[in-house]
């Protein structure tokens, strides 16, 4: 089935059977790599869990970026609350309403303040865009939320773009981004299309720079270089508003800064739009970023020769042992998980162990060049669960570790050293030079991880029982029974 | 009927449940749910244990997974007491959650349960499920225990929900203890199952806000223990005092020890304001303020803003939702003790206008009607105060692009930090008075 084909569907099939997705493992390289080949990694469920992200987390943390935009919750007041909006990216400025269905509401209906909260929040700024998220309660009750639309549809001149989040249907909750996009890809699909090519005559080729949760640091240096590379460049959908969309259906070439967020839309874009879809690796360190510009310049026909010597300068401002001797453990998605690898080992040291928060077949090729060099590796692959990273990370004790959000901060009362990935822009060349910085800043100010982790007088007690500790990692995964 | 909210402030009653149990030492919450229900409410929100329920089990019954749960929750985390805590999902399938908990106390584990599905109220009537359900199920005393002489429960502060609630607590177990009684805050450091337990032998529950109240009846009505509301968080030595008198009273304390540290919060107060005296006018510290906050802090900070600090209250917004027949003791809290209650109309500048609403859109166009010149809010607030040009001094709402561990506006000390930030918020937002060449202008 094409990806394209999920546009006439209301939800985009679930990363589980669409790509063989695994929010559950533990074990070495190697074994996961023979899984992995063979039919893909078997599903797993855990008999324990810890509080984890969903899929409308991810889906508001994008849809949030879109300016001129408003969202309306349509679920439960907490769904919709406000430190919910602040961990997807802030709510102070941002125009959103809950329909704050009662127990009343999830008997009888609530289309009336579906109806209502649209009404509101149109009124409240005249936004060019909202989008209706629907929460688990609108989902398990298989509330109408389309025929609402149609009718307001013809009243407001927003687009009203509905998006079929549920928060139970996938254990991987950056499916939610898969959703926000299929809910924008559906709604360009049907729009009329600009007559004529002048956006493809006017200057270079007209690239557009697929980003999903990326910092803006990032996605500023990333689309400056493939300016430099002779492109004219529209990101989309992340920060990308209204009146730029239809540059973005109409460009040349389209290209992921992270595959496993955007490649959905890099092929609906391809299929329904003819825009040529660019596969590139995740532009971190400094080769990193080097075979990403390289991939998409050479596929639009333009000069590379200027990446080399980028490359070269970054080279120069390092030494192949520089980082010998540092052990790190990194929790991150596996693209940023092997791309971070990858260069901390050109530099010399040493990876102790991963966690990724999912893993699926797009990851076969870069999961069996690890596994030929380093087959004992070990791999917990699951969104959050600090319980077993502690446990994992009492046996490693990696000397740095590098992850995302309150994960980070786990680990620093764990008495590790940690870097935040969500704060530090770690793409591109210059995204290199920050993450060594912030390397070295760690080991020159490790004074609060060593309070933390009981060296000083008042350290923290610990979270888990020591029995838990000494259990094996994985003793509460087990293979799903269908 | 619930309406429609605008950048809703208040989470939801499952939201309420967690920041309640999660700040009392020994409870482990539980959550009966879907994923990503408590993201947010707890700094360590992320090792919350949670049953995460999927498809299959919101289809076929989550039951079995929670009895799973709970009892690897028990092998993982130590705990006192297990709470678990339902969600709309698990509700709205109808698990048998009170089944899976009788089983697990059949096997000896602490546990106990609480329906707190989002789509039964916000945050605050969650504490309010809680605290109640906790005080009936925890406590193995009877009404012939002996009374804890001088032992203060309090309640009425929500944790995680109220900004300051950890300094508030602080400072008011400080209060307590310069009175020479035994604060029972029931949460923050130090609080655990004891606390909880030995609230039903105290000798008085203070009582900070209307969601206090149901507990504190549920302690009257099965032990006995009296109560007693104190309108609102003191702030400032003169509501401090008055508090303080109240409880000798009510104790049968003694008045000389009373007299004597109320002297002394008074003369701190003094000392402090009277160093602001030479700024206060060159510097335009006398201000139209209005108030935007919980009814636990809203009356402490207008009260005190309007009493001592010189500054006119056009407008206090309320925003916990409180119930109806509180409404009206608010408003007298608010206005009755303090302001001169007499015959000055609301919006006079004597007696500010009170309003209740927790709906952000509602509280944007009444601080437009009011035109203040600074807001006392939330983050969610920025708009509202960018709009009307005026500076923001965040004192409610959630944390937000700041950090908040020990602080409170609580007290006479508190008071003190309110008029520090209070004070800078209006000088940093002031224009410079000097030109591009650093030259002083002149008229």
């Amino acid at each position: 089935m094409a990806d394209s084909d999920y546009l006439t569907k209301r939800r985009l099939l679930i990363r589980e059977k669409r790509l063989n997705g695994i929010a559950a493992f533990y074990g070495e390289a190697g074994t996961l790599l023979e899984e992995l080949k063979q039919n893909g990694p078997h599903q797993r469920i855990r008999t324990f869990a810890q509080e984890t992200r969903h899929d409308l987390h991810y889906a508001m943390k994008l849809l949030g970026s879109i300016p001129e935009s408003a969202m309306v919750i349509h679920g439960a007041a907490g769904c919709g609350g406000a430190e919910r909006m602040a961990a997807a990216g802030g709510p102070a400025g941002k125009n959103w309403v809950t329909t704050n269905l009662n127990e009343r509401d999830t008997i009888m209906g609530s289309d009336f303040k579906l109806r209502e909260a649209v009404l509101s929040v149109y009124a409240k700024s005249r936004p060019k865009l909202i989008f209706i998220i629907a929460a688990p309660v609108v989902a398990i009750n298989n509330d109408d939320i389309e025929s609402v639309l149609q009718e307001l549809q013809e009243e407001l001149d927003a687009a009203l773009i509905p998006v079929y989040t549920d928060g139970f249907s996938t254990k991987l909750g950056e499916s939610g981004c898969d959703y926000a996009q299929h809910a924008l890809l559906r709604y360009l699909a049907v729009q009329p299309r600009e007559q004529g090519d002048a956006a493809r005559l006017e200057g270079g080729p007209l690239l557009t720079l697929l980003a999903v949760s990326e910092l803006p640091e990032n996605i500023r240096e990333l689309a400056a270089l493939t300016v430099r590379a002779g492109f004219r460049t529209r990101v989309f959908p992340r920060f990308s508003a209204r009146d730029q969309w239809n540059e973005v259906v109409r460009a040349d070439y389209s290209a992921s800064v992270h595959e496993d967020e955007s490649d959905y839309t890099g092929h609906v874009l391809e299929e329904r739009f003819s825009i040529s879809y660019i596969p590139a690796p995740l532009p971190l360190g400094g080769s990193g970023t080097a075979q990403w510009l390289r991939a998409i310049s050479e596929s639009a026909g333009l000069d590379i020769e200027w990446i080399a010597s980028e490359e070269l300068k970054l080279r120069e401002e390092t030494h192949p042992e520089q980082l010998k001797g540092l052990r790190v453990y990194v929790n991150l998605p596996p693209a940023y998980a092997f791309g971070i690898s990858g260069f901390l080992e050109e530099l010399g040291a040493e990876t102790a162990g991963f966690k990724l928060p999912y893993l699926d077949k797009r990851h076969l090729a870069q999961l069996e060049a690890l596994a030929a060099r380093q087959p004992d590796l070990k791999f917990l692959v699951g969104d959050g669960q600090p319980y077993e990273e502690a446990n994992l990370l009492a046996r490693l004790r990696p000397h740095v570790y590098i992850g995302s959000g309150k994960e980070a901060g786990c680990a620093l009362r764990l008495g590790i050293s940690a870097i935040d990935v969500e704060q530090l822009p770690v793409l591109g060349f210059e995204g290199a030079r920050r993450l060594l910085r912030r390397l070295e800043q760690l080991h020159r100010g490790p004074s609060l991880v060593r309070y933390l982790s009981g060296a000083a007088e008042g350290g923290q007690q610990p979270v888990y029982q020591e029995r838990w500790l000494q259990r094996s990692v994985n003793w509460h995964i087990k293979q799903e029974v269908k | 009927m619930s309406r429609i909210l605008h950048q809703n402030r208040n989470g939801c009653a499952l939201q309420g449940a967690v920041k309640t149990l999660a700040a009392v030492e020994g409870f482990v919450p539980v959550i009966h749910s879907n994923a990503g229900c408590a993201i947010g409410q707890t700094p360590d929100w992320t090792e919350l244990p949670s049953t995460i329920l999927m498809e299959k089990q919101i289809v076929f019954g989550g039951a079995s997974r929670l009895r799973e749960q709970i009892k690897n929750t028990a092998k993982i985390l130590d705990g006192e007491l297990y709470v678990v805590v339902t969600g709309c999902a698990s509700e709205m399938v109808g698990d048998d959650v009170p089944a899976m908990v009788k089983e697990a106390r059949e096997q000896q584990l602490p546990v106990i349960g609480l329906e707190t599905a989002g789509f039964r109220g916000n945050v605050y009537r969650g504490y309010e499920l809680s605290v109640k359900k906790i005080l009936e199920k925890i406590n193995n005393n009877t009404t012939d225990s002996p009374v804890l002489k001088g032992t203060v429960n309090l309640l009425g502060i929500v944790p995680g929900q109220d900004l300051f609630w950890e300094g508030s607590l602080a400072q008011l177990h400080r209060l307590l203890d310069s009175l020479g009684l035994e604060a029972n805050p029931l949460f923050g450091d130090g609080q655990g199952t004891a606390a909880w337990q030995r609230a039903c032998r105290a000798e008085l529950t203070l009582v900070l806000s209307p969601w206090g109240l149901e507990g504190a009846h549920f302690l009257e009505e099965q032990y006995g223990v009296p109560y007693l509301e104190s309108g609102g968080v003191p702030v400032g030595a003169e509501d401090e005092n008055r508090l303080a008198v109240k409880l000798a009273e009510r104790l049968g304390l003694d008045g000389e020890q009373t007299a004597r540290r109320n002297r002394k919060a008074l003369q701190l107060q003094t000392r402090c304001l009277g160093r602001l005296a030479p700024l206060y006018y060159s510097r335009g510290l006398q201000k139209e303020a209005a108030i935007v906050g919980p009814s636990a802090f809203a009356a402490g900070y207008a009260k005190f803003l309007a009493e001592c600090f010189g500054q006119i209250i056009p407008a206090v917004i309320v925003t916990d939702d409180p119930p109806e027949e509180k409404r009206q003791d608010i408003i007298r809290f608010i206005t009755g003790e303090g302001f001169g209650a007499g015959d000055a109309d609301p919006g006079s500048g004597l007696i500010p206008k009170v309003y209740f609403t927790d709906d952000t859109l509602e509280i944007h166009h009444l601080l437009e009607e009011a035109r203040p010149e600074i807001i006392l809010g939330s983050v969610l607030e920025k708009p509202a105060a960018a709009g009307l040009g005026v500076p923001l001094l965040i004192a409610s709402g959630h944390q937000e692009g700041f950090v908040v561990l020990n602080k409170s506006y609580t007290g006479t000390e508190g008071a003190m930090a309110l008029v520090e930030d209070y004070a800078n918020a209006l000088l940093s937002h002031q224009p410079a008075h000097t030109g591009d060449k650093g030259e002083e202008r002149r008229l």
